[in-house]
């Protein structure tokens, strides 16, 4: 038994430390990679009066060790790794380890900061989804209070607080890392939106574990709600536990704008730094720095998962719990939809480039009905010009995410590994790297986000795949004699598929944030494109006077995200084949009807099953 | 005549626990053999293996003079048809979102048998309502399940079943009209059963012979008379006093 725990550990033990190399080889090979000569950029960095001659460039060639080529400079560096030196920074001369090392505790700092913040979000959002269920008197789910703070963008959130907290009521410093103090506004930044995605998972899950059998049992005999509740978190959390690691990788990521905005010298801002100014060294020691932070996050999820779920996942003696039927009235994400579908309608109407310099900053009005942004641009056309840029692209990144989670999901071990990676790489991080090589577009950004989109997903199918084929009935399935594949389509994807494609649409609009996000810290599209993030980012600076050209896109995005989690809370379909349902129910019927009747009678028999 | 399953030095291991330890045991035509012990003493393991859904460490189990060990599952799959499992948990073993009568038919699609009239006929045949079957097993009770589930074992008429506790998760009232049936079945398919439980008093009215497991090992097989009459081992004797103390 010890060989068979240690093999898939082994391999994925292995897929990581692959992954880790590939990236780090990547980010060595970026100047062979994007064409572009990192020469120039660090002779502009060390002194801005020296010319850029063939000699100087030559010189500082020399003196990075580019001439050496892309296989020598990786080979120093993995060699200098090894001796724990990681080399010197091409932009200060410094060295790159006590930057790093300082760059590390500050951001860890923050994330544990931003993780009680996240917890505590969490635990208030469930609070009434557990007093019910322990009580007995569940019925339907959580509301539409988690998924509004995750739609709060993490860059919006922390300005808002800046101008509020920092600004307005001088409550808290708005800049810098000196004490306490300057922790609180970022930690609620970021902490706020994570905390709503936890709160909203485990709230999603707890109804269908309180439908469980046994906690009527419980009840029935007498313990105490606490006691209740203590054992359905414990049972709804081991399919949750690798996205809370994925949450606390997620932190990191997140931590780009808000220590951009706050201005705290945390790893994010480094590497993002580093990435801009093709500082390579710096780059590489932070980008070391924030995988191997995501591989510990990641097998310490792991390891907590196996420990909670014990021996049952090995013994194929867990019993699945029964579809949940959905809370479904469809009224509320059709509402939603027409809100957001006649405003995005009503906008592609009006022209989003139209300058008009006399009626800057305006006010609502009959012409502009969200009024006018700083350039005199009616706001309401920017925002439905701007959904097919942010709402499309984001859709289209969804649905490849999910298709790719699926893929992977069937291949656990595979995935902890390449998904660890491809998290602990922020899309702003990824963002900056292909914007390094492509250079900015929405293309690029499109593509940052969905390198890293795909990772949660495939992690909650990692999950369910594992829990479905340790579950008592798949052993059944084998003792009738059907093969891998007809238990894997009829009886695995069945049961990973819909939860997954729920968890996506929920992801829509932290999607469509991460792309607004690139927009905003101007790594995607480019102005004057009306993408989502660009109008956030531009009616930041008069946010005070025409509150509403902020106002209307993170509306958006938030009706966005009301949609989305509405729509994942609908009834699921819970018969599971209904085309072959209906030939068995004829067959049964037909002893009376006749075996051999017309397609008239086979519908009237359907009719008949289905009523 | 040789017998229909034929076990022979089974050994199956957990790492370093071994928890079958050379065991052998026949099962005839027509005949139920109950494999009797106390919980973790290696039954269910013994009856998976005898499946051929967990290979054995050493040993062997014939089917019919087929040795099953080291079969690929290709081979087996056609095999798979004569010999099938009711399990102890009737809801655990249906899939939770595949409804009654999918689940009955499931056997008979995956060996692309004919459909036509079958599943009514073996929901009537295990005594269940036709019209459950469009119901998800969390929608049925523990009794009714565990019906469907015996229903679906005997889809591809099946020689033999293995019972593996299949009252053990049912209440007092409803195992009796679930053990009638399992007779009842027998007498009227000819049907061949590997009975595992714990409990003497169902071996008592149900079983052919009996053999008593303890740690791992069988260290008693006889008559169901013999056994009652003339227990040879303590253990067994230590059964069926802990059996009279429990039936006054």
């Amino acid at each position: 038994m010890k060989d068979q725990l240690k093999r898939p550990a082994l391999r994925a033990g292995l897929a990581r430390a692959v992954a880790l190399a590939a990236v780090l080889a990547t980010v060595g090979l970026l100047p062979w990679l994007s064409g572009r000569d990192p020469a120039l950029t660090v002779l502009r960095a060390r002194s801005a009066e020296q010319e850029p001659t063939a000699e100087a460039l030559d010189a500082i060639r020399a003196d990075l060790g580019l001439d050496a080529g892309p296989l020598g400079l990786i080979g120093d560096w993995a060699g200098g790794l090894v001796r724990g030196d990681l080399g010197t920074s091409w932009v200060s001369g410094a060295d790159v380890l006590p930057s790093v090392r300082a760059g590390l505790g500050v951001s860890l700092t923050l994330m544990g900061a931003s993780l009680v913040v996240a917890l505590l979000v969490a635990a208030a959002l469930c609070a009434r989804t557990l007093v019910r269920g322990a009580r007995g008197t569940l019925r339907g789910g959580g509301g539409a209070a988690g998924a509004m703070l995750v739609a709060i963008p993490e860059f919006l959130l922390a300005t808002v607080l800046l101008i509020v907290l920092g600004v307005w009521w001088r409550l808290l410093p708005v800049s810098g890392w000196q004490g306490p103090e300057h922790l609180v506004l970022p930690a609620l930044a970021m902490g706020i939106p994570a905390g709503g995605l936890l709160g909203r998972l485990v709230d999603d899950a707890l109804p269908a574990v309180f439908r469980e059998r046994w906690t009527d049992v419980w009840r029935a005999s007498g313990v105490s709600p606490a006691r209740i509740v203590a054992a359905a978190l414990r049972r709804a959390l081991p399919a949750l536990i690798p996205q809370l690691g994925l949450v606390v990788v997620g932190l990191t990521g997140g931590a780009v704008a808000v220590e951009t905005i706050f201005a705290i010298p945390g790893l994010g801002r480094t590497a993002l730094g580093a990435a801009k100014s093709q500082d390579l060294p710096l780059l590489q020691g932070s980008v070391l720095a924030l995988l191997l932070l995501a591989l510990t996050a990641g097998a310490c999820a792991a390891f907590v998962r196996g420990r909670l779920l014990g021996s049952g996942l090995k013994d194929a003696a867990l019993a699945l719990p029964p579809p949940v039927p959905g809370r479904g009235r469809a009224v509320v994400p059709i509402g939603l939809g027409v809100v957001l579908a006649s405003a995005i309608g009503w906008g592609l109407l009006k022209d989003p480039y139209t300058v008009h310099t006399g009626a800057r900053l305006a006010g609502p009005s009959l012409a502009h009905p969200l009024g006018s942004d700083g350039l005199g641009r009616d706001v309401l056309a920017r925002l439905g010009h701007g959904a097919a840029s942010t709402v499309g692209v984001a859709l289209a990144v969804c649905v490849a995410s999910y298709l790719i989670a699926l893929a992977i999901g069937f291949l656990p071990n595979a995935s902890a590994g390449v998904s660890d990676i491809a998290n602990a790489l922020p899309p702003v991080v990824v963002g900056v790297l292909i914007a390094a090589l492509t250079g900015p577009s929405t293309l690029g950004a499109s593509l940052a986000v969905a390198l890293v989109s795909w990772p949660p997903l495939a992690a909650h199918a990692a999950a369910l795949v594992r829990e479905t084929r340790a579950s008592a009935h798949l052993t059944a399935q084998r003792a009738i004699g059907a093969s891998r594949g007809w238990i894997l389509t009829r009886h695995v994807l069945p049961a990973v598929a819909g939860p997954v494609a729920r968890h996506a649409v929920l992801r829509l609009p932290g999607v469509a944030l991460a792309l607004a996000a690139l927009g905003f810290l101007g790594l995607g599209a480019q102005p004057p494109s009306p993408e989502w993030g660009l109008l956030l980012d531009e009616s930041r600076l008069y946010v005070e006077r025409a509150p509403l050209a902020a106002l209307a896109p993170a509306v958006a995005l938030a009706l966005l995200a009301g949609l989305a989690v509405t729509l994942a809370g609908l009834r699921q379909r819970t018969r599971t084949r209904m085309r072959t349902r209906t030939r068995w129910s004829r067959a049964g019927a037909g002893a009376g009807a006749g075996a051999g009747a017309g397609a008239g009678a086979d519908r009237a028999v359907v009719v008949g099953v289905e009523r | 005549m040789s017998p229909l399953l034929e076990v022979t030095d089974l050994v199956v291991r957990y790492g370093d626990h071994v928890a079958v330890d050379r065991v052998s045991f026949t099962v005839g035509e027509g005949e139920t053999l109950a494999l009797i012990g106390e919980s973790g003493c290696g039954k269910s393991s013994t009856a998976l293996a005898a499946l051929a859904l967990r290979r054995p460490e050493s040993g062997s189990v014939r089917f019919a003079g087929q040795e099953l060990t080291g079969l690929h599952e290709k081979l087996l799959r056609p095999l798979r048809a004569r010999f099938q499992p009711v399990f102890q948990d009737p809801y655990g073993s249906l899939g939770p979102r595949t409804t009654i009568g999918d689940a009955i038919a499931e056997p008979l699609r995956v060996h692309r048998r004919p459909l036509a009239g079958r599943v009514a006929e073996l929901m009537d045949l295990v005594g269940l309502d036709a019209s459950h079957a469009d119901r998800l097993p969390h929608e049925l009770s523990g009794g009714q399940c565990q019906r469907a589930g015996i229903a679906r074992a005997l889809a591809l008429g099946p020689q033999l079943l293995v019972l593996d506790e299949p009252v053990s998760a049912l209440d007092p009232s409803v195992r009796a009209g679930i053990l009638n049936l399992l007779t009842e079945l027998q007498e009227r398919l000819g049907l061949s059963y590997l009975f595992i439980c714990h409990d003497m008093a169902l071996v008592r009215h149900t079983a052919h012979r009996v053999a008593v497991m303890a740690d791992g090992r069988i260290v008693e097989t006889s008559t169901v008379r013999e056994l009652f009459t003339n227990p040879q081992h303590p253990y067994t004797r230590e059964l069926l006093d802990t059996e009279a103390e429990a039936t006054p």
